[in-house]
């Protein structure tokens, strides 16, 4: 604490304040957290004490299932959850009665409806995600506690079905009524940093200060800040209404946002493309892109409040209004600018820096109007997000529950085990979780070390602290330090899995019953079994076809390359933003297993951007040519054009790559013919221009031999080298 | 009213369906509110909520056990 404070009266109370408020910034958060977690535990704990249900412990595991920072609305988010358990419920309801005499027959079948509900959970995000784990986790337990005992089975459903609804009633009205953090409060500051890291962004790379490395990571933190909001905004559309009436100014900015980003990139790589050449037109450029970084760059106020932005919107639009007369005196000043091969190339440059300006200027303008109430835009195309899960790898997550519950109730059935159940419901449950996991290798790690954690100090509760208590107060205060330690963990996203893991596995071993009973014995045996499932989940999971692997990576490159097919064949209206969003998905996955980072992944993110690139310029085309009528002849080679991209992009050879390059400067000299004649309305020559400076930016990226396309494919044919020194 | 009622032999708490159907009018209760800026006068909405549930709720229950 700095005691150096110039304010006269008590420094050191000034300075007290200014540490609380910085505590409560960057800690406080957590604490309370942690807090209504805990709270949320003992409530659901007491309460299914209290309604003499036979497991408090399902309760308990529940919250801290269901619990996490961010708030949603009580009663709709829990529906879903409970949506999905009574599903589960039903399922295994269906399962006893129909084989309750036949051990196989019944595990087959659960292992069947696990295996479907963690392909679920890995398919969908969010509460859909949680409906699902809640499915398969509670058809499990129900079923599983059931099995012995078929005659009772309704009863014990119906309070197993109490039990977890209990728990998420809890964590839900505990979370949103108890200080909640407002997931309007969050997508505000997320917005205010994407805006201001983007600026910042474009003026690091305007200004040349900062190198490769460092404009891809900020480029990669800028595509989680962009998953993060759309995560959020799907989840406080549940929580608030107000935001609900302003989502749609969200979604608008969401895409303008990518829109904008996409274009400042393929206009970098065009520069640099002209300037590693040293061509006149690199040089003209370099100029104009210097004038561009004086006029983002905003003296004094505070670069992301709403009235800084409002400057910026109107520097912009200056900007915008002088740079055809730049345009015009630079190309006077540099007559070899005229010349045709630079004529293009500088052309292309400028096309891609207007259509930047125009889309920085819309994103500025919807930052800055953002705080008004005024009335809601109208949605001109859908802009809802695109998500992207493999359905095939979410069906093979769902396969590894499949296999490892099989394996598990094989050893059970075979060795007459008496703790199988025990071991199969962890089985379930840490495979749902493994199953929505972003990144099931360090998902698997995490959950075992939180397991492992977990049944140490379940043990050590039970063996030195549970026989000196007496009563429920006094039970509940020894329980509160071990809760706090597992959910403080789980503040922190990257370890999740380990505080999950930890106070999941910690609830279930304690088992609070009612009457209170301490059984040490117990918990050793159960959690042995139970570490044991976890191990062996982790272990399927881990081995059988890993997330890591080959085969999916390489599966991802083509998920990735099959970006470009969508751009080339989809219906136009809203496609922007589908591929945009589609795109942005994709990275971000290939984010979040980025620890890993080598050659394979550094390759697919180099694959992402180039796939950017040229499916943004597809795009471009086929607008621009359902925007005029074409003759045939041009509008055939256009089609051949974007067709042959497409056969590369899913087809990858050196062979469709050359014949892809062919189409598109056929198609560049079939519009410049066209362009030629004299029959032309202005505005269809300004169409068959754009279009030009489109099919050209293709051509460029593809004989870029810097690209994921030229390392895969291979050099370029020898009468084509040649031509890079003036074409790219 | 009866306090239990059979579906397919399973008895069941009248009181369920009461919570139930609650539930199913907070929702378009809320809906409207929010369409209409209530929340913006109110210091904590998600409390404001579940209280006009619990009032929902126990009026409808009350009524029901009459």
């Amino acid at each position: 604490m700095s005691f150096s404070n110039s304010c006269a009266t008590a420094p050191w109370l000034s300075a007290l304040k200014r540490e609380a408020a910085l505590w409560g910034k960057t800690e406080g958060w957590r604490w309370i957290f942690v807090f209504k977690s805990a709270l949320a535990a003992l409530l659901a704990m007491w309460l299914s004490m209290r309604f003499q249900l036979e497991q408090p412990r399902l309760a308990m595991i529940t919250v801290f299932i269901v619990m996490r920072p961010q708030t949603g609305m009580v009663l709709t988010k829990s529906l879903y959850r409970i949506g999905g358990t009574l599903g589960g419920i039903t399922v295994s309801l269906l399962l006893v009665s129909l084989f309750a005499q036949e051990p196989v027959l019944f595990l087959l079948g659960l292992a069947l409806w696990v295996g479907f509900c963690t392909a679920g959970a890995a398919f969908f995000r969010d509460f859909k995600s949680y409906g699902f784990v809640l499915a398969g986790y509670s058809a499990a337990l129900a079923g599983l506690a059931a099995a012995p005992q078929p005659h009772a089975f309704f009863s014990l459903a119906v309070t197993r079905l109490s039990e977890v609804t209990l728990g998420i009633l809890c964590a839900g009205v505990v979370s949103d009524i108890i200080l909640p953090r407002r997931l309007s409060d969050q997508i505000k500051s997320n917005i205010q940093n994407r805006y201001a890291d983007f600026m910042a962004f474009v003026r690091a790379s305007l200004s040349g200060t900062a190198n490769r490395m460092e404009l891809e990571a900020m480029q990669l933190k800028l595509v989680g800040n962009v998953l993060a909001l759309e995560s959020i905004r799907s989840a406080a559309v549940l929580e608030d209404s107000e935001v609900r009436s302003r989502d749609l100014k969200l979604r608008k900015l969401n895409s303008e946002f990518m829109a904008a980003s996409t274009t400042f990139y393929s206009f970098h790589q065009i520069l640099n493309r002209l300037t590693k050449n040293a061509t006149p037109a690199g040089e003209a450029l370099t100029e104009l892109y210097a004038s561009l970084g004086q006029t983002l760059a905003t003296p004094g106020a505070s670069p992301r409040s709403a009235d800084a932005a409002r400057m910026s919107t109107r520097r912009i639009a200056a900007f915008r209004a002088i740079l055809s007369r730049k345009v015009t005196a630079l190309k006077k000043n540099n007559p070899s600018l005229s010349d045709s091969p630079n004529a293009v190339d500088f052309e292309t440059a400028i096309e891609l820096l207007h259509r930047f300006l125009r889309e920085l200027h819309a994103y500025t303008r919807s930052y800055a109007n953002l705080p008004d109430n005024d009335q809601e835009p109208k949605s001109p195309d859908d802009i809802s997000f695109a998500t992207h899960t493999d359905p095939v790898v979410a069906l093979l997550a769902g396969g590894k529950a499949f296999v490892s519950i099989l394996l598990v109730s094989m050893f059970w059935i075979a060795s007459a085990w008496p703790y199988g159940a025990s071991a199969l419901s962890f089985v379930v449950v840490t495979s749902a979780l493994f199953g929505s996991a972003p990144d099931q290798y360090r998902g698997v790690r995490h959950m075992t070390m939180g397991h492992g954690s977990g049944y140490v100090a379940a043990v050590l509760f039970a063996c030195l602290i549970m026989p000196l208590l007496d009563g429920f107060m006094l039970f509940g205060a020894a329980l509160l330090p071990f809760l706090m330690v597992g959910s403080y963990i789980i503040t922190y996203p990257r370890w999740i899995a380990i505080g999950t893991g930890y106070v999941v596995f910690f609830c279930a071993m304690l088992s609070p019953s009612n009457p209170m009973a301490s059984n040490p014995i117990g918990v050793i045996n159960e959690g042995s079994a139970a570490l044991l499932g976890t191990a062996i989940a982790g272990l399927v999971f881990m081995t059988l076809v890993p997330a890591t692997g080959a085969w999916y990576k390489r599966r991802l490159a083509s998920q990735i390359r099959r970006q470009v097919v969508t751009a080339c064949f989809d219906p136009i209206p809203g496609l922007i933003n589908r591929f945009e969003s589609g795109t942005y998905d994709l990275l971000h996955k290939l984010e979040s297993t980025r620890h890993l980072a080598d050659d394979q992944n550094q390759r697919l993110v180099a694959w992402l951007f180039s796939v950017r690139e040229i499916g943004r310029a597809v795009i471009h085309v086929r607008e621009d040519t359902a925007m005029m009528q074409m003759p045939h002849h041009l509008s055939d080679r256009v089609q051949d054009s974007i067709r042959s991209t497409a056969l590369l992009f899913s087809r990858l050879s050196a062979r469709h790559r050359d014949d892809a390059l062919d189409r598109v400067t056929v198609a560049i000299s079939a519009v410049q013919h066209e362009m030629g004649l004299e029959s032309l309305a202005p505005h269809e020559r300004d169409i068959l221009r754009r279009m030009r400076t489109s099919l050209h930016h293709i051509r460029t990226a593809l004989l870029d031999d810097e690209t994921a396309l030229a390392a895969t494919v291979g050099g370029l044919p020898e009468q084509t080298t040649e031509e890079i020194v003036y074409a790219a | 009213m009866p306090r239990e009622f059979s579906l397919l032999d399973a008895l069941i708490p009248s009181m369920f369906l009461v919570f139930l159907a609650s539930i199913l009018l907070q929702t378009v209760l809320d809906r409207i509110m929010g369409r209409c800026g209530v929340y913006r006068y109110v210091w904590h909405p998600p409390l404001f909520r579940v209280s006009v549930f619990f009032c929902i709720f126990g009026i409808c229950g009350l009524l029901m056990l009459r």
